[in-house]
């Protein structure tokens, strides 16, 4: 009996093909990668060029970064 | 003198021609209300992100989590992003046109892009990545919420390829087995 677990990559995808389903093309496949990006810091700025800024602080930034550089 | 019957058909008949008047109008002043409330309720969204930017414009100290909500309005609105990816020594950079999804309850951006190409390449050397996104202005749906071109977000980040693939629990049960016995 085959039962098949769906791991996160595959849960990844089809939330993203939900959202752009006019592009299974680039989701979709066996050589598709999924790809994460955890947010470190950000920077809105409007037409008035206001700016703000945003960061998740220099010990999230350490972990993240060193999760990230193991999962290749 | 009318009978009875023929009296009653042209009342059946005055009824539907009512109706049939009727009852565009009443559906094109609901369709009316509807798009004004959507529009008062948009520009109150819209006035509170200015105000709030205006606000933390001056502020020299960066924000903490969670993402500010303008952040998150328009994170969920866009679907295209700029990524920039650099090789491992900094030398090049590489830009792509991607297709994103935010998810919210993760605070993360999923993205997808074949194996066999260049910024995949330099993702496996260098996980730092950059994602420049723009709410550009397009022609949308009345009742969907429009994109104003107001707003440019440049996100810095850290890019993860997430495993993949669908496991048989045949092959994870001859797996624990196998490491079980070594």
């Amino acid at each position: 009996m085959y039962i098949t677990i769906v791991v996160l990559a595959e849960k990844y995808r089809d939330l993203h093909l939900s959202n752009n389903p006019e592009y299974p093309q680039f989701i979709v496949g066996p050589d598709i990668a999924m790809l994460r990006v955890d947010v470190l810091s950000a920077r809105i700025c409007n037409i008035n060029d206001e700016v703000i800024k945003w960061n998740v602080g220099s010990e999230a930034t350490k972990k993240l970064t060193s999760q990230a550089s193991q999962q290749f | 003198m009318p009978s009875s019957s023929s009296v009653q058909n042209s009342h059946i008949n005055t009824a539907i021609t009512i109706a049939l008047f009727i009852a565009p109008i009443i559906y094109l002043s609901r369709q009316q209300k509807r798009l004004a409330k959507d529009h008062q309720t948009y520009k109150a969204e819209r006035e509170a992100e200015v105000a709030f930017l205006s606000a933390q414009n001056s502020s020299a100290h960066p924000l903490r989590p969670p993402l500010p909500d303008i952040l998150r309005r328009v994170l969920s609105r866009c679907k295209f992003a700029y990524l920039s990816t650099v090789d491992a020594a900094c030398n090049s950079s590489h830009l792509s046109l991607m297709r994103f999804t935010y998810v919210a309850s993760e605070e993360v951006i999923i993205m997808s892009t074949n194996r066999k190409t260049k910024k995949y390449d330099m993702l496996e050397k260098q996980s730092g990545v950059a994602l420049l996104i723009h709410n550009f202005q397009e022609v949308s749906p009345p009742t969907s919420p429009k994109l104003t071109g107001e707003y440019s977000i440049t996100l810095n980040g850290s890019c993860s390829v997430v495993k993949d693939g669908k496991f048989d629990i045949m092959d994870v049960c001859l797996l624990l087995l196998y490491t079980k016995s070594v």
